[in-house]
């Protein structure tokens, strides 16, 4: 709830580029708890759609094919995950003089925000608020396109 | 005497709880400036999908196929053919 809370803040905060490293570290920690818990969510139900996949198909062709919708939400999950990791270290950029990192790593989060939105509802896992928030902070707040 | 000892010991309580809430609120208030390594230690999924590949490999990459029957023999090496000519012949 709190979270919730935050985000319109960070939003408006964002929009108007009227960050401080402070409020960016808490957009980024806070995000990154959002990350976490949906990775702790989304592990128990790969898990699952694994071992049906395992007793229903005789080939690794059929069980690749069968899991093939759970890999992009894998590939969404790093994407985002790696992002904030770098974006992390933009942020140290910052506090050493360059905001220059930030902007960019921003570009990343969005497009990993963005391939876990497509992905999550292929496996019938709905997407968490949460993460629809930080789609909409990093839309206002992406800087170009991301080039991990 | 016993109400002052008492009453001393109720503000002194809530000074503690005073101090304790500070300290909690300032946990809480550092638990968000948490760098991003301290809270994405781990990805369970990441490892869920290790294991996912895992029996993936386990599996036979097509369908086995049932041995074939062995062809019919060669029809000399079945011998005679009984049936209605049999007598004719012989």
């Amino acid at each position: 709830m709190r979270r919730l809370l935050l985000l319109p803040l960070l939003f408006v905060l964002g929009c108007q580029s009227a960050w401080t490293i402070d409020t960016a570290q808490v957009a980024l920690t806070t995000g990154a708890e959002v990350v976490q818990a949906l990775d702790e969510h989304v592990a128990p139900e790969l898990t699952r759609a694994a071992e049906q996949a395992d007793a229903e198909t005789q080939t690794q062709e059929a069980f690749l094919e069968r899991m093939a919708p759970w890999q992009h939400v894998v590939v969404g999950l790093t994407l985002t995950r790696q992002s904030f990791l770098v974006a992390q270290r933009g942020l140290d950029a910052w506090r050493a003089g360059s905001d220059s990192q930030w902007l960019s790593a921003a570009a990343c989060i969005l497009a990993g925000l963005l391939e876990l939105e497509r992905a999550l509802p292929t496996v019938h896992v709905e997407v968490p608020t949460e993460v629809t928030h930080w789609l909409g902070l990093f839309r206002g707040y992406a800087v170009g396109a991301c080039e991990p | 005497m016993e109400n002052l000892v008492a009453a001393g010991l109720s503000l002194v309580t809530v000074i503690v709880q005073l101090i304790q809430r500070a300290v909690a609120g300032d946990q809480r208030a550092m638990d968000r400036l948490r760098r991003v390594e301290d809270v994405l230690i781990d990805s369970p999924t990441e490892k869920a999908w290790a294991a996912a590949l895992e029996l993936a490999k386990k599996k036979p990459l097509a369908v086995p196929v049932p041995p074939l029957a062995p062809p019919p023999l060669p029809r000399e090496a079945r011998g005679p053919i009984h049936g209605i000519f049999d007598d004719d012949e012989g």
